[in-house]
């Protein structure tokens, strides 16, 4: 009995191993070298293994950062927000109410994912340019007198960019979340009793936290460390926390302080996925 | 006016198929059962009844008021599920409590009902589980108070035993039966194992192809049954297929094609009349009315016929024969194992054997 324990062990052990060594060398010991390079003393081109807070005073102690920190928490909050309000309805379209074409819509919903993003952030630009179709058709029907850039260069035009690029991943899980219900579980609710809207707010939408919160996940710490979006629609005037931790890698040559970003960077999303898990009740459906 | 639910005319297509055809029938304060295979309706006939399924035509009356178009959370029916259908995502106090929820019904009083019936069938300390940490019988009890909380009129149980094991199975079988008396709630139960309907229920409901064959306690199911789909339906059966010859009596003479032994019998009391000199009838013999040796009996108000034992399967407390008769026909024997002495314990395989058995177990079924 022992020994055939130990072997499953060592088999699994086997199975396991790569994905480990993958993970180990690619994600743990990058992750951990950038927690110890925040403590270190740092400057442009320089970094002494010296321990310091200096790089997380600096981003505390300095307006600016805080400024972008916040744009940042609220752009993609807002973001968010706003996918899960236009994402839902549209799962719960293809996970209820569609019966017959679902999977070729979802297929459509995910073929634009497949193009590179920063072709779409690009057509995105024009899209919204001064001499871009939506500009071009308001003055043509007359509600513009002259071409005007739409939202380019704002928060605005972020968020537009943002949604348009992390739709699918709201749509998908709401939808098989959805489909997962069982219909018995359905009839259940209105044989004891409840009517649509009850049965909406007590089993339908309860059963679908799951889907909301893998798509959370799924979406909100890329969105954290975006950079090229507010890099070519969000112009000079907004900035992400994604693009002063690209700066200070690439061109500022801090890499102390551009690791202290991304370990703040890091605790945020952390905090905000066990603040979202404690408050969905997720734990009791896990 | 006893009558707590009554079905009128009631029938239900799904594209071409009939999948109930014109059934009616009435339910007073007791355990009813349909009864059918796969197919013959009786689960459609169910969710009319919850109002899941709308009738194309016909009604359904609940004390005598008329339910047929009100949605399934207005009716004071109540289903238990065949695979529980429990709430995944609450708890089971939660999961007893919906329906009172839903009447808007005070927490103390809830909380004080949900313990009530929690501990009727032994569940109290598992309310806070969830559905997925219980049994596959725990569920299934939960599921069965969730919807007697609400005290129904009438109880729906649609297969409620089939996912669980056989032990399991019994024992609630007679839980159901026990509680049914406690609360005094019209059950309705849908199953397809013959075994449980005629346990539990006070009444069945043959059902096959959409319409229903025969009601009746079990015992009138079981020795007088108005069909041949009947009497194979409920418990196992020999089934001969014959003309009237004569009639002496109650009794009728049923000639066989390629047998030479005469065969008398008696018509079902549920299809007498309908026999003539020349119909066709079926002949049916329980398997346990039947008597077998190997030395040619006495054949007074007997019939008598003979084979060679093809099969012999000793199930301890009796032992089942498959004895081929001289024309190819297979009929299927229990003989008790009661007496040491008995004659069956000398009778082997490859055995010619007399088969007997009395007249007035021989069953006239008209098709």
């Amino acid at each position: 009995m022992k020994t055939k324990s130990l072997k499953t062990h060592a088999a699994l052990m086997m199975n396991i191993m790569p994905s480990f060594v993958y993970l180990l060398l690619l994600f743990y010991v990058p992750m951990v070298l950038m927690m110890v390079i925040s403590f270190w003393k740092s400057g442009f081109m320089m970094l002494e293994p010296v321990f310091t807070l200096d790089n997380y005073r600096n981003f505390f102690h300095n307006s600016q950062y805080l400024q972008i920190l916040r744009d940042t928490l609220v752009i993609t909050t807002g973001s968010m927000f706003m996918l899960f309000v236009i994402g839902y309805p549209i799962g719960y379209f293809l996970g209820r109410v569609v019966k017959k074409y679902d999977s070729l819509i979802l297929f459509l919903m995910i073929v634009p994912v497949e193009i590179g993003f920063l072709v779409r952030i690009y057509a995105w630009k024009i899209i919204l340019s001064k001499t871009g179709i939506i500009s071009s058709f308001l003055v043509y029907i007359g509600v513009f007198k002259e071409p005007a850039r739409i939202f380019l260069y704002s928060k605005a035009a972020i968020i537009l960019v943002l949604i348009h690029e992390w739709l699918p991943y709201v749509v998908i899980p709401v939808t098989i979340a959805l489909k997962g219900i069982e219909p018995a579980t359905l009839e259940a609710a209105r044989d004891l009793g409840a009517d649509r809207f009850t049965i909406f707010r007590e089993i339908i939408f309860p059963l679908s936290i799951p889907g909301l919160f893998a798509s959370f996940v799924l979406i909100f710490i890329p969105m954290l460390g975006e950079f090229a979006i507010p890099t070519i629609v969000g112009g000079s005037s907004t900035y992400m926390l994604g693009n002063v931790i690209n700066n200070q890698f690439m061109a500022a040559g801090n890499w102390g302080f551009g690791s202290a970003i991304g370990v703040i960077l890091l605790f945020a999303s952390t905090l905000l996925i066990g603040l979202v898990i404690k408050v969905s009740g997720l734990e009791k459906l896990l | 006016m006893s009558d707590v639910l009554a079905i009128r005319n009631l029938s239900k297509s799904f594209g071409k198929v009939k999948a109930v055809d014109n059934v009616n029938f009435t339910i007073g304060d007791e355990f009813f059962a349909f009864l059918g295979p796969s197919g013959s309706g009786k689960t459609t006939t169910l969710r009319m009844t919850a109002g899941l399924e709308v009738p194309d035509s016909g009604s359904i009356l609940l004390e005598d008021e008329d339910i047929t178009n009100l949605p399934p959370e207005k009716r004071n029916i109540n289903t238990v599920f065949q695979n529980y259908a429990l709430f995944p995502h609450m708890n089971v106090f939660e999961n007893v409590a919906f329906g009172l929820k839903r009447k808007k019904i005070d927490n103390r009083t809830i909380n004080k009902e949900v313990s009530k019936f929690l501990e009727m069938v032994g569940l109290s300390d598992k309310a806070k589980r969830m559905p997925r940490q219980l049994s596959g019988g725990e569920k299934q009890r939960i599921a069965l108070i969730r919807a007697l909380i609400n005290k129904p009129k009438v109880l729906l149980l649609d297969e409620p035993l089939g996912a669980l094991d056989l032990k399991i199975r019994q024992k609630l079988a007679i839980d159901l039966v026990n509680i049914r008396e406690q609360v005094n709630i019209s059950f309705v139960y849908v199953t397809h194992d013959q075994t449980e309907a005629l346990t539990m229920a006070d009444r069945i409901a043959v059902m096959d192809k959409g319409r229903v064959i025969q009601i009746g306690e079990p015992k009138e199911l079981y020795e007088n049954p108005n069909s041949s789909f009947a009497a194979n339906f409920i418990g196992n059966t020999n089934i001969l297929k014959g003309t009237v010859a004569e009639k002496k009596g109650d009794y009728y003479r049923v000639d066989i094609p390629g047998f030479t032994s005469r065969v008398w019998g008696l018509p079902t009391s549920t299809c007498s009349g309908a026999f003539q000199t020349g119909n066709e009838v079926d002949v049916s013999i329980r398997p346990e009315k039947i008597s077998i040796t190997k030395k040619n009996p006495v054949s007074e108000n007997q019939n008598v016929f003979s084979g060679r034992v093809e099969e012999m399967i000793y199930v301890g407390p009796s032992t089942e024969f498959l004895v081929k008769l001289n024309n190819g026909y297979m009929f299927r024997v229990f003989a008790q194992n009661i007496s040491p002495d008995s004659e069956i314990w000398n009778i082997k395989w490859d055995d010619d054997v007399y088969l007997y058995w009395r007249f007035d177990k021989t069953l006239l079924l008209s098709e």
